[in-house]
């Protein structure tokens, strides 16, 4: 791995001589570690001058390891491998500058590490609360090693007002604020968006997330062990649930230096292909859906249902499959099933080639072309993900760049639409369900034999980072083996994560009726993205969760 | 003899509106289920589901005014006092001379004291929804106002049966009774013209207050409405070819009544196929549709005014 | 019986002279001549039903020969019924004004602009038609220049009055064709060569249509009427601006009457109504709102107007345009009412929340119900809703234009009926976002407004329902006047018509029956009636309202800006005309009353007394130019 790195190891050396502490090979990547101060600068650099797409940032807390906090700032070197950025600060005063200033995508990873760890980033722009909610304790930082999971804080008495509700720009006069969400048609979990509106026009839009957190970063790190966390991870999501458990053993494969056989990684590959044809065929039927087209809605999620059974026929389940383990997968594939699903995925794919051809009329196109539209350039610095990035024109690919289970083997091609509106999005993932069904029926063709799990053997505090194409972009895990067959750290993040703050430019300006599908249009997936926080009530002496019944007292302060 | 007959059919044909209505809404729903790969609700949902409506609770809201609360009942009862005024096949004797401009009163009243009734809910959506009715109304209403001035003009009444009866077959009537027809379409907010209630984007917009009993006024209403127009458009397009072929004899009249109620009924279910093939438009391009429409009743009007 | 018509000239001098004397107790000037006018109101009721009684009445005062005639009589019932509402409104309203401004100077101005519109029908010569037309048109401005050291009002004022000279002057250039062939100052009925015929018919329409306001001449009307105070409004717009029709209805049918003047009027108002409408739903002022909706109003007066002369022209039509005579000024009542109330109702708002703006105000109807009824009532009338006062007259309207049988007449009814639903939308508009959506008002609690103002108001809606319900009231007056100025016997045109309770049918062969609106009404009522008493049994509770789970601070709910904004970009040509006339016709009178106002900035205090002087000199010119031509 450090071989492949080895001209990025010189060149910042030469660079950054007196900022890097040192290099190391890290499951997945290469870990460079520099000094915090240097931080900035060096992001910056890898940022903008070599090129790296920001993936995500993490905080831990390695109090316990050695007395300190540490930041890891993750970056894919497409092609070569991740490259992680660590900077760590003694406890006593957990102070990290801030890179979102030069790397704009790292705002919400900031701040999360900000709620979780208290770690405080100088030079913030926008250094308010993004997870917790209004009513928790201050400097109760919960992924804290000194925070019992099971440890329910009573609710403050003070909260802390206006967690991450923007600041709207100018040209509000007049304007209307219309609440879309927490429970909006057209938002399938609870999530608030305050669109201000003039007419029938958006002019700016405010973000109220993360009303349901699971706390699976937590229960990860301190209850489960290396096995039972996928089950958890795929939970985490309901529909790209199988890439949230494959991420997590591919990371800790590549930690622990598992070889996992063939087989198995063909099982993954055609189950992870499966999920995205699911996936995205939802999206279309979600899609008419907000566009009024029931009839596309219905025919789509007709289509799904035989997808699902596929499923049903490959793993047993029809979703949350439940079959991925580190070393492997739990249950093979029949051969007998195998002519089943291939008549089935064509099946599939002759159905949906005459739903495409119907939905794809110029009445439709007419609703989302020019709508939603998010430059190239705000598509990279924000650093979005999946077909939202590959609808700016930006041909990445987890698939292709940093080649997982079978893919190196696979032949397909990335879909790339350059427009950067909501036709191009919606076209990026119609053709995505041709390539994946032909990526299912390649793996049928070729499903190799053999052994479909290993064993191995744990080893503490090794650090891996795993990262699968979900249907709705890049799942990223990244994660620190500890002691007792359990994980030091686990940072989880979807990809939705990266994609809503893109929302604020696509919902600029468009008329108030495309502003639904314009935010479906980055396929979110508010349950990946979000958490819950359990909190003890005083009056009731019952635990229950902050709910949007304090958020709503709050706000109006009584 | 003959005008009790006149006055029965009218009768029948009001009461077979109000109730066959709902019922064609019922079909409508079920051939979308056809096409969409359902099964389907039976045939007399949207019966069923009125009474259970009108079993449950409303709520209202803190900030609703009581316009609120009378304007589904208003725009119900408008809408049923507009069904006896229309042309069932016979010459309406409950008509007079101007009720063409009555029944479009009512018509268009019933709608607006509807939308006015869910602004005065307080909720934003309705008033989103409101101000979305208002402009549609009023660029269908331009359409109408011409089709029908055509139909006055060329026959110099001001009263529907005078209209019918005295037309014959006239391209201007046609083009104006084609008009009505498409602007009917529009003006029953089927998709994609269905921008005021909009579910996705702002959650039923003006029914977005009512519920229980209320509502089900404010559905009955709507439907009602429906049904309305499209005997309307069609008395204009197709009731002077009937009084031509059949007279206005026994017979005729009953010939004229059954069929005029069968091709409404038709007219309503090749609508409700429409809608099912249709996805939701945007405020901007229904209006600029309904503008483009204006060109029908123009054309209409200058034929009716050089006596074509 | 000359008493009767001079009785209000007399109490409205005392009015004024006491106004002038109260300047030593300013604050309370307001009420003798509130009171005082209320009082001349309610004679000029009683002269004119007089005068229908009576029939012609004589009388001179200084030398001028003044006779009260049915169309007087008429015009003088109009003054009196919105006079009485307003100067019982003043007596509240004007409190606003309390040490800013002298109300005793607004009582003198008051009182002899309500003079100025009684004396105006009253003139039998031309010399002092003119001169009464200038003082009504000086003593409106001096009103909408009250709040003085306002400069809107201020300019409204100048622009005012730059439009009405050059109104006045198409006025006398057609009076002195008039005088050139006549040779007497007193009107009477003359044949004209054809083409200067045409000549005079354009002057008048010109002249006249600048104080009608008929687009694209109205564009003082939105400004002065907003800016001056609001029971002077409710006069300008309801009274005042109809006095051109009743110089088009008196001058106009001395001439022979031509075909074509008919149907120019008819597509003028249908231009107008459209016009005024659109422009009326994108107002965000109350008062803006109603002023444009008051230039599409005087567009369905010209509409009858110009039908009935369309119509006048053949012996064969002559009934129906005698009918459509009527319609106009069964209109100019009903308008007179409802937009009158509806001023009255907007400055009740301005009165308590101190704006005009539809953006900052909202959900009144809890604090102020009196109101949001008055408002109902003379908005749904506005709208042409029964049985109301508007229906009657709208239907009417209609029923001409549509049964008149000439297809351009038949173009403009349809435009006109689809401007009447563009007035509800804009009468919604107005309703909902000042009464029904919900605000939390930065004005704090209100409460309803005072007594006299609630009175006023309320005595001006029940017109609005009278009229409707019992249309005769309305159309009696009428008919008698059009029986005066067409020399067409009442009885026959009264036989022509079937007057029932909230509906008016005009007779025509081959109708099947005849059935009442009001019944329709009735039974729309009852079915209202009982589906609500059927919902009264049913469940209900009390929630909060929906907003997808969230709280939104009510303060910038749906903005009256928002309204039908789509169809304002849609539908906007109306718009784009409206600045292209803007830079087109009345850019010079623009410059000219800019010019004017850039004279008054600098000596502001003195600025009354350089209009008077202005007026004066302008008013010398005028008698100037006629002696010049006789």
């Amino acid at each position: 791995m450090e071989a492949k790195f080895s001209s990025i190891i010189e060149e910042l050396e030469n660079i950054f001589k007196n900022c890097i502490i040192g290099f190391k090979e890290i499951g997945g990547g290469l870990l460079t570690e520099v000094k915090a101060e240097c931080l900035p600068e060096v992001a910056s650099y890898v940022f903008n001058n070599l090129r790296m797409y920001y993936s995500t940032s993490s905080g831990s807390d390695e109090r316990s390891i050695d007395g300190k906090f540490a930041v890891y700032h993750v970056f894919s070197a497409d092609g070569i491998g991740f490259f992680v950025l660590k900077a760590s600060v003694p406890a006593t005063k957990p102070c990290i500058p801030s890179i979102t200033s030069k790397v704009p995508g790292a705002n919400w990873a900031e701040r999360e590490a900000m709620d979780m760890f208290g770690i405080t980033f100088i030079n913030h722009p926008e250094p308010k609360r993004l997870v917790l909610p209004d009513d928790w304790p201050k400097n109760l930082h919960p992924l804290r090693k000194d925070f019992e999971y099971s440890y329910r804080p009573s609710s403050s008495s003070e909260p802390t007002i206006s967690t991450s509700i923007d600041i709207y720009v100018g040209g509000t006069e007049y304007a209307s604020t219309l609440p879309l969400g927490p429970y909006h048609p057209a938002l399938h979990e609870p999530e608030y968006f305050e669109l201000l509106i003039k007419g029938e026009e958006v002019i700016d839009v405010k973000y109220r997330g993360f009303h349901v957190h699971r706390g699976i970063e937590k229960i990860g790190e301190s209850k489960l062990t290396y096995n039972q966390v996928p089950f958890i991870a795929e939970r985490i999501c309901g529909i790209c649930g199988f890439a949230h458990s494959s991420s997590y053993c591919i990371a800790i494969e590549r930690a622990l230096k598992i070889d996992v056989p063939e087989r198995a990684q063909y099982i993954r590959s055609l189950i992870l292909e499966i999920e995205r044809i699911h996936s995205h065929l939802l999206w279309v039927g979600v899609a008419c859906h907000l566009l009024g087209f029931e009839t596309g809605f219905m025919q789509s999620w007709r289509i799904r249902e035989h997808v699902m059974e596929l499923a049903e026929l490959l793993t047993g389940s029809r979703k949350t499959y439940g079959i991925n383990i580190p070393g492997g997968v739990r249950r093979d594939i029949l051969e007998p099933y195998i002519d089943r699903a291939k008549k089935v995925i064509k099946l599939v794919e002759d159905e949906f080639k005459v739903l495409r051809d119907k939905l794809l009329v110029p009445e439709v196109k007419v609703r989302l072309k020019e709508i939603g539209y998010l430059p190239k350039e705000d598509a990279r610095k924000l650093a979005v993900l999946g077909p939202t990035m590959r609808g700016s024109g930006i041909a990445r690919d987890v698939r292709k760049d940093q080649p997982y289970c079978a893919y190196r083997d696979l032949d397909f091609r990335i879909a790339v639409y350059d427009e950067g509106d909501n036709l191009s999005r919606t076209l990026v993932r119609i053709d995505e369900i041709l390539e994946s069904i032909n990526i299912v029926k390649q793996i049928l063709d070729n499903l190799p034999s053999g052994p479909i799990r290993t064993e191995f053997e744990p080893k503490p505090y090794r650090i891996g980072v795993g990262a699968a194409e979900a249907p709705r972009g890049e799942v990223f895990h990244l994660l620190i083996t500890g002691e007792r067959n359990r994980l030091y750290r686990w940072r989880v993040r979807a990809p939705t994560y990266n994609n809503i703050p893109a929302l604020k430019i696509m919902l600029r300006g468009v008329p108030l009726a495309d502003a639904p599908i314009t935010i479906a249009s980055i396929d979110p997936c508010f349950s990946c993205t979000d958490r819950c926080i359990l909190i003890k009530d005083l009056d009731h002496n019952y635990v229950k969760r902050t709910s949007l019944l304090s958020f709503r007292k709050f706000i109006k302060g009584d | 003899m003959l005008s009790i007959l006149y006055v029965i059919l009218t009768i029948l044909g009001s009461i077979i509106g109000f109730t066959v209505a709902p019922l064609v809404d019922g079909i409508e729903r079920k051939i979308r289920a056809k096409i969409q790969n359902r099964i389907g609700p039976p045939l007399i949902q949207t019966w069923l589901d009125i009474a259970k409506l009108l079993r449950k609770e409303s709520l209202i809201p803190r900030t609703a005014k009581a316009l609120f609360i009378i304007a589904p009942a208003i725009a119900l009862a408008m809408n049923i006092a507009a069904l006896p005024l229309l042309y069932y096949g016979a010459p309406n004797v409950l008509g007079f001379y101007g009720d063409i401009i009555l029944i479009l009163y009512l018509v268009v009243g019933s709608s607006l004291i509807l939308s006015l009734g869910a602004a005065a809910s307080g909720n934003p959506y309705a008033t989103i929804g409101f101000s979305r009715k208002i402009s549609l109304l009023i660029a269908c209403e331009l359409v109408v106002a011409l089709s029908i001035a055509t139909a006055i003009l060329k026959t110099g009444s001001l009263s529907l049966t005078e209209v019918i009866l005295r037309t014959g077959i006239a391209p201007s009537m046609i083009i104006a009774g084609i008009a009505l027809l498409i602007v009917t379409y529009i003006e029953s907010l089927r998709l994609p013209f269905e921008l005021t209630e909009a579910k996705p984007e702002i959650m039923g917009g003006i029914f977005v207050e009512y519920s229980g009993r209320l509502l089900a006024f404010a559905e009955l209403s709507h439907i009602l409405h429906r049904f309305v127009m499209t005997l309307l458009s069609l008395d204009i397009l197709i009731a002077p070819l009937l009084k031509l072929v059949f007279g206005v004899s026994i017979m005729g009249v009953l010939m004229s009544f059954i069929i005029l109620m069968l091709i409404s009924i038709l007219v309503l279910i090749v609508y409700g196929a429409i809608e099912s093939l249709c996805g939701r438009t945007r405020i901007d391009r229904a209006l600029i549709f309904t503008a483009r429409l204006m060109i029908l009743p123009i054309i209409s009007l200058i034929l009716a005014s050089i006596g074509v | 019986m000359f008493g009767a018509i001079l009785a209000p000239i007399v109490v409205l001098l005392i009015s004024a002279v006491v106004s002038a004397i109260m300047r030593i107790r300013d604050e309370l000037a307001h009420i003798p001549s509130s009171v005082l006018s209320a009082v001349a109101s309610i004679l000029m009721i009683l002269s004119a039903t007089y005068v229908f009684i009576h029939g012609k009445q004589y009388t001179s005062i200084l030398g001028i020969k003044l006779c009260m005639d049915g169309l007087s009589a008429f015009y003088a019932l109009i003054v009196g019924v919105v006079g009485l509402g307003a100067s019982v409104y003043s007596i509240g309203y004007m409190k606003r004004f309390v040490g800013e401004y002298s109300l005793s100077w607004f009582g003198i101005c008051y009182s002899l602009f309500l003079l100025s519109m009684y004396m105006v029908p009253l003139t039998t010569d031309f010399i002092s038609f003119l001169v009464f037309w200038e003082l009504m048109t000086l003593f409106s401005a001096l009103l909408v220049a009250y709040e003085s050291r306002r400069p809107e009002a201020y300019r409204a004022a100048l622009k005012y009055f730059a439009m009405m000279m050059v109104g006045a002057g198409f006025i006398i250039a057609a009076f002195a064709i008039i005088y050139n062939e006549l040779h007497s100052l007193e009107y009477a009925h003359i044949t004209l060569p054809p083409l200067l015929k045409h000549v005079v018919f354009a002057f008048l329409a010109v002249g006249f249509g600048f104080k009608a306001g008929l687009a694209p001449l109205h564009s003082w009307l939105p400004d002065a009427h907003p800016e001056a105070p609001s029971n002077v409004s409710a006069l300008l717009s309801g009274v005042m601006i109809k006095m051109a029709f009743y110089g088009l209805m008196r001058f106009l049918f001395l001439l022979e009457i031509d075909f074509w003047w008919g149907i120019t009027l008819t597509l003028w108002g249908a231009f107008s109504a459209i016009v005024g409408t659109y422009l009326s739903i994108a107002q965000d002022d109350s008062k803006k709102l109603l002023a444009y909706s008051s230039v599409a109003q005087v567009g369905y007066i010209a509409i009858a107007l110009g039908t009935a002369i369309a119509l006048l022209v053949s012996p064969y039509s002559r009934i129906l345009g005698s009918i459509a005579f009527i319609a106009a000024l069964v209109h100019i009542f009903s308008h007179a009412v409802s937009k009158g109330s509806l001023f009255l109702v907007a400055g009740s708002i301005l009165y308590r929340t101190g704006t005009r703006d539809l953006n900052t105000i909202g959900g009144l109807a809890k604090y102020m119900p009196l109101t949001f009824a008055v408002s109902l009532i003379a908005g749904l009338s506005l709208s042409g809703v029964p049985p109301l006062s508007g229906f009657v007259s709208k239907w009417m309207i209609y029923a001409t234009t549509l049964g008149s049988r000439i297809s351009l007449i038949a173009l403009a009814a349809a435009l006109a009926m689809f401007a009447s639903i563009l007035t509800a939308a804009a009468i919604a508009k107005l309703i909902t976002s000042a009464f029904l959506i919900e605000r939390s008002p930065s004005y704090g609690k209100v409460s309803e407004s005072p007594h006299s103002m609630t009175l006023g108001m309320l005595a001006l809606s029940a017109m609005c329902i009278v009229i409707g319900i019992y249309p005769i009231s309305a159309i009696l007056p009428a008919s008698l006047s059009t029986s005066v100025t067409l020399a067409i016997s009442s009885e026959i045109m009264l036989e022509s018509l079937l007057i029932h309770p909230a509906v008016v049918i005009i007779k025509s062969a081959g109708a099947f029956a005849q059935f009442s609106s009001l019944a329709i009404v009735l039974v729309v009522g009852l079915g209202a009636l009982i589906i609500s008493m059927l919902y009264k049994s049913g469940l209900r509770r009390s929630v909060d309202e929906w907003l997808s789970g969230s709280i939104v601070e009510p303060t910038p709910r749906y903005s009256a800006v928002n309204y039908f904004s789509v169809f304002k970009d849609i539908y906007g040509a109306v718009y784009r005309v409206r600045r292209a006339l803007i830079k087109g016709i009345s850019e010079p009178l623009l410059v000219l009353y800019k010019k004017l106002s850039t004279a008054y900035e600098f000596e502001q205090r003195y600025s009354t007394l350089v209009l008077t002087i202005t007026t004066i000199l302008l008013a010398l010119i005028i008698v100037l130019t006629i002696i010049g031509v006789i």
